[in-house]
């Protein structure tokens, strides 16, 4: 951040290749939108080069950063709701399969994602972003409660209850097509 | 513990966050009761079913835009330090080219008006008559009379009193300067 504060362009560019693929699938997975998305990845990243100037190392980068993102991902809900558009959920599209994958169980595979993905759109906002922060970003409960601003304890018991919703959300998918 | 607690503590079991004896009991529980175990499996693979859902490579453009919309402010810093720089350049030029001409004029002045036969001493290029012209040209300055003015300040005025209706508030000398 001190290189970036004195106008290093190359440990910006470095920053950005590091965090853009964390910081994109958070807020997408978040906001179900890939443009809404990339919008917020690169809101995040010019704040990051302006603040860099004022950074104080109080707390680990990357809860900052992740603070950054879950506040721009909150403002993309609140314009939303302003906006009152009905938004199509133009979720981004699946991965190229891998060439060795049977068409089948890709089929199988695409249709857990889509359900997954519509069992987690369903838990109420913030419990979903603790969800993500926690299963797919690998955060601590005390890290995501020092994005959050809530107790440990409050985390806690969102993930305990966003379980308890996922378990009967997808209680009818076929046992060999979950986990890795 | 009661199938309750034990429900109540699955989560926390999942992400094994409790202490070793209540693990082993909840364990011990599971084994026993198929409710229990049923509940256990059940949230494990609501859990475990996220997995499905892959990481997304962000598109190529993303980082490409961000780096573009962040080079006009590297311009306009790099453009900032030229300024100053240049501010300062100007500001040591000018300050070379009056006192190349003070010493000018002084010189011509030393010439025209003293034909003193005594030979001054000289520290370098500088005579020691021009230090002395030069003390007196600070001495003719104002900044000596302000100087004066603000030792004569008894007290500053830091923020407006109240204002009484028997006495009215001393005046500063610099209110005096003010007005």
């Amino acid at each position: 951040m001190g290189l970036i504060s004195k106008g290093d362009a190359k440990a910006f560019e470095l920053l950005v290749a590091r965090h853009q693929h964390a910081v994109y699938n958070l807020a997408l997975r978040f906001l179900s939108d890939s443009d809404e998305a990339e919008d917020v990845a690169q809101d995040c990243f010019i704040r990051i080069y302006k603040a860099a100037a004022t950074y104080t190392p109080d707390a680990k980068f990357t809860t900052w950063l992740y603070t950054i993102v879950k506040n721009l991902c909150f403002n993309v809900l609140r314009n939303r709701r302003q906006a009152v558009i009905v938004s199509v959920d133009d979720e981004t599209l699946p991965e190229l399969p891998a060439k060795s994958e049977d068409p089948v169980e890709r089929i199988t595979r695409q249709q857990v994602r889509e359900k997954v993905m519509h069992a987690v759109s369903m838990l109420p906002e913030n419990m979903r972003l603790v969800v993500i922060m926690s299963k797919f970003h690998g955060l601590s409960y005390d890290e995501i409660a020092g994005i959050m601003g809530c107790s440990v304890n409050a985390i806690k018991l969102r993930v305990h209850r966003a379980k308890a919703i996922l378990a009967e959300e997808l209680s009818d998918l076929k046992d060999e097509t979950h986990g890795n | 513990m009661d199938c309750k607690d034990i429900q109540d503590n699955l989560s926390a079991f999942m992400d094994q966050e409790l202490a070793l004896a209540a693990e082993e009991s909840i364990r011990v529980h599971l084994g026993e009761c198929d409710q229990c175990a049923l509940q256990y499996a059940k949230l494990l693979k609501g859990w475990q079913a996220l997995d499905a859902w892959d990481d997304v490579t962000p598109p190529d453009r993303m980082q490409r835009k961000v780096l573009d919309s962040v080079k006009p402010q590297r311009h306009a810093l790099s453009l900032r330090r030229v300024l100053y720089a240049a501010a300062v350049l100007l500001l040591v030029f000018g300050t070379a080219v009056y006192y190349s001409g003070q010493k000018e004029r002084l010189a011509q002045d030393h010439l025209a008006g003293s034909k003193s036969p005594v030979q001054t001493a000289t520290v370098g290029d500088i005579s020691e008559d021009e230090i002395i012209a030069n003390l007196l040209i600070l001495q003719e300055e104002d900044f000596f009379e302000v100087l004066d003015e603000l030792v004569k300040i008894d007290e500053l005025p830091l923020a407006e009193e109240p204002s009484s209706p028997t006495k009215e508030p001393a005046r500063s000398s610099l209110d005096i300067v003010l007005t």
